[in-house]
């Protein structure tokens, strides 16, 4: 014994450690789990009712089961401002919100009709809820959305942010994170660019197909991911699932514990322009193609066009897929005037064609791009490009980057420019842009 | 003699942890506020003033290589203002110490508690920081060459996943001049880490151009800082003032980054290890100025008696995170303004060469 102490005597950081051991060692090894302790959000949904926010939380609930299958519920709570409302619906789960696993941020397009940058601050600012969380817009309450997103993956296992993420990934191919959403908001344009979802009633909209399988509508032309609505069938089919809300939690906070929905998420890969927080316009998903024409990162997309008549095809119809992009962004000033232009080089390859009504009986894929199939794609992506670019000028949005880039290139130009407007913020009436097209094959 | 000396490697080592101290949270987004991007060149501009502290370092050491700080200052200017310039130095480590607790366990709440761990943070950070300072500098310099590499090993994973985020370049010569040197005014106490070489200055050994590892490990400390600054302002841009965890946020700020999980976890523990450092050098700034103070009390009293200032000032008088950060902008400007540039321009004077034309010894 008495050696041990003055081992201890000779090393007190030993002692210390110790003592360390002794108090918490017990502590931590009998402490409950975290998980009873943290609710973990995986999605936030915000609406606003009268004076008072109401703030929706999808939230996992660990349960042990044999399957690959999550067992969530949507909690909500109601408060003065969104921070209070979050710790409303922590009083209905008994138990601390945590937002860190959060990747999707839901607000109705109600919320939107006023300035939203003040509804959402607070999610902007809490340090758990990362930066990069997606940030989409519904027509129906937010609540109602992550209702039935709750059953998406009981139906087809889907969990929305793997929706939202492919979205992000695929179809829009820019940021609409919520620190993007700030961003655009604090820049010169107070303009920024989100994902929109709606919901559909289960007996809606045919294009929404049972247990989950896309029945996308192509266009005559246009690009394949964007060309129909792929519908997610979230119907209450489940047992024990009510699309009622049970119970209420604590003064101001309701849960639906394990409700689902007879509404099913639709996706069409559209989204929705916003100028200083307030909801201007919505971009169809060939809109949004219009945007992304002249974005670098927006490959591996099927451009089809028709009537295609050289000295290989005689009036096809050939579907082409962008398997790079190449595009160089330049601004300048011409008498004047100012000049925004983007040359983009395509590499294409070609998937599918018809003739008629026969298919083509050629080897593809060696194919060479003849001239008349270079300017009809060409045509085609101007025109789409012409399309958008009339939208944002109609709105006076600027998502594509102009400011930014004049800010950058010719920004004493550019602001002599912005002061000989009438109106500035309709500078992109007043701006030529020249969109430069390069096809090659892949 | 060279039980209780350091090499000019382990004392840049040292440096590199003291530079990155309350630099890397909260202090990015809190200068963006005053100057926009131009915060970049705020910190650049506070480092030069540093660097040229650090040469007055080299140049007293050349003139005195063995002496103490004690010796220099009582041979100069008297016993009373060295014991003044002690006691100064005294309240500028405890106050940096406190800063950096400070940050860090808003950070640690913010990040990984959620909640209150006040008493946890002290038992966690109150022994090892007395044992660190016990120890003596020779042991705690072999600790932190040690962990040195691993710490910086953590910092470049986040510098290296942070330039793969969506970024653009800062939009700079954004802010106007009075903004810019207000703002270097206000955050001036979080700089003049290189003050603490001078407290040691008997115990560092600058053999044979040793300097220049000193200087290489104090330019990686600002190397780190400024990347982080760069890349900060570069991916967050103009809501940069809406961050409070730089490192962290870096990290965290695309998609790709936390689709293969959370990997702000690596900033966190590189934190951690990182300010138990940080807050061991600050201790021990204060214990070797207190023990010049008190000549007749030894280490063990000075770690007696910060333990009990520490808890005192932090609970009763701090208690608040938001607290510290209003003295640090409000008051402490000015005691920083005589720890980082009054008492070095006073110690260049002393170390200026005796007579006309003498040389000093090159060691860096």
């Amino acid at each position: 014994m008495k050696k041990i102490i003055n081992r201890f005597k000779k090393n007190p950081m030993a002692l210390i450690f110790l003592i360390i051991l002794v108090f918490f060692a017990p502590t931590a090894l009998f402490a409950p789990g975290e998980s009873t302790r943290c609710s973990i959000v995986t999605a936030v949904g915000v609406d606003k009712l009268g004076d008072e926010y109401e703030v929706s939380l999808l939230t996992f609930i660990p349960t042990a089961n044999q399957t690959y299958l999550e067992t969530n519920t949507v909690v909500t709570g109601k408060g003065k401002s969104v921070a209070e409302a979050i710790s409303n619906a922590g009083l209905t789960l008994g138990k601390k919100i945590c937002l860190s696993h959060a990747k999707t941020t839901v607000i109705s397009t109600k919320l939107m009709e006023d300035d939203i940058a003040k509804d959402i601050d607070y999610l902007g600012r809490v340090a758990s809820l990362s930066e990069n969380t997606i940030l989409i817009c519904t027509d129906n309450p937010a609540k109602e959305f992550l209702l039935a997103a709750q059953t998406l993956e009981k139906d087809i296992g889907l969990k929305l942010e793997e929706l939202i993420s492919y979205n992000v990934d695929s179809v829009y191919v820019t940021d609409t994170s919520l620190e993007a959403f700030f961003k655009g908001y604090y820049s010169q344009t107070g303009a920024s660019i989100i994902g929109y979802l709606k919901l559909a009633s289960g007996d809606g909209e045919e294009s929404a197909s049972q247990g989950g399988q896309s029945s996308g509508q192509s266009g005559q032309s246009g690009e394949g991911e964007s060309g129909g609505e792929s519908g997610i069938d979230a119907q209450d089919n489940v047992s024990g699932y009510s699309s009622s809300q049970a119970g209420s939690g604590g003064s101001s906070s309701s849960s639906s514990s394990g409700g689902g929905s007879d509404k099913k998420v639709l996706n069409s890969g559209e989204v929705v322009l916003i100028k200083n927080g307030i909801k201007v316009d919505k971009l169809s998903a060939e809109q949004l193609h219009g945007i992304n024409i002249i974005n670098g990162n927006a490959i591996n997309r099927t451009i089809t066009v028709e009537n295609v008549t050289d000295e290989r095809y005689n009036n096809a119809m050939l579907t082409f897929l962008v398997k790079n992009k190449k595009v160089k962004i330049t601004t300048k000033f011409e008498n004047g005037h100012p000049i925004f232009r983007a040359d983009v080089i395509l590499g294409l390859e070609l998937v599918e064609g018809k003739e008629g009504e026969t298919n083509i009986r050629t080897n593809t894929e060696l194919s060479d791009i003849s001239d008349e199939v270079a300017v009809k794609v060409e045509q085609f992506l101007k025109n789409r490009f012409q399309n958008t670019l009339k939208v944002l000028r109609e709105n006076k949005t600027d998502v594509i980057g102009v400011t930014q880039k004049f800010e950058r290139e010719n920004k004493k130009d550019f602001r002599k420019f912005l002061k000989s407007l009438d109106d500035p913020d309709d500078f992109l009436n007043y701006m030529n842009f020249e969109l430069v097209i390069k096809v090659q094959p892949d | 003699m060279k039980s209780t000396t350091i090499s000019a490697r382990q004392a840049g080592m040292i440096c590199t942890m003291s530079v990155l101290a309350n630099k890397i949270f909260l202090l990015p987004s809190l200068i963006y506020e005053g100057a926009k991007s131009d915060g970049l060149f705020v910190v650049l501009m506070l480092f030069i003033v540093d660097l040229f502290v650090l040469a007055t370092f080299f140049m007293l050491k050349a003139k005195y290589p063995n002496n103490t700080l004690d010796y220099i200052l009582e041979k100069h200017l008297g016993r009373f203002f060295s014991k003044l310039i002690y006691i100064v130095l005294m309240f500028f480590f405890l106050f940096k110490v406190l800063l950096t607790y400070s940050v860090v366990y808003a950070y640690l709440k913010g990040q990984v508690y959620q909640d209150e761990f006040a008493l946890l943070a002290l038992i966690s950070v109150i022994p090892v920081v007395n044992h660190a300072v016990v120890a003596g500098l020779r042991s705690f310099s072999r600790t932190v060459e040690l962990y040195f590499y691993a710490i910086s090993a953590g910092i470049l994973v986040c510098l290296a996943v942070a330039l793969v985020n969506n970024q653009g370049m800062p939009y700079f010569f954004n802010t106007s001049v009075p903004d810019f040197f207000g703002t270097a005014f206000k955050h001036i106490f979080t700089f003049g880490d290189y003050i603490f070489l001078f407290l040691i200055i008997d115990k560092v050994r600058m053999e044979k151009k040793e300097g220049k590892e000193l200087l290489k490990f104090a330019g990686i400390g600002i190397f780190f800082v400024l990347s982080i600054f760069f890349l900060f302002y570069s991916i967050y841009q103009i809501t940069a003032f809406m961050h409070n965890n730089a490192l962290t946020d870096i990290l965290s700020a695309s998609n790709q980054a936390t689709s293969v999980g959370r990997l702000d976890v690596i900033a966190m523990v590189t934190i951690m290890f990182l300010s138990y450092f940080q807050l061991s050098i600050f201790a021990f700034g204060f214990s070797e100025a207190f023990c010049n103070v008190f000549h007749k009390l030894n280490r063990g009293y000075s770690v007696a008696v910060f333990d009990v200032i520490f808890i005192v000032v932090y609970v009763i008088l701090v208690g608040r995170y938001e607290n510290m950060l209003l003295y640090t902008r409000n008051w402490l400007p000015y005691l920083a303004l005589v720890t980082n540039y009054l008492i070095p321009l006073m110690i260049f004077f002393m170390a200026l060469p005796r007579k006309k034309g003498a040389k000093y010894e090159k060691n860096y």
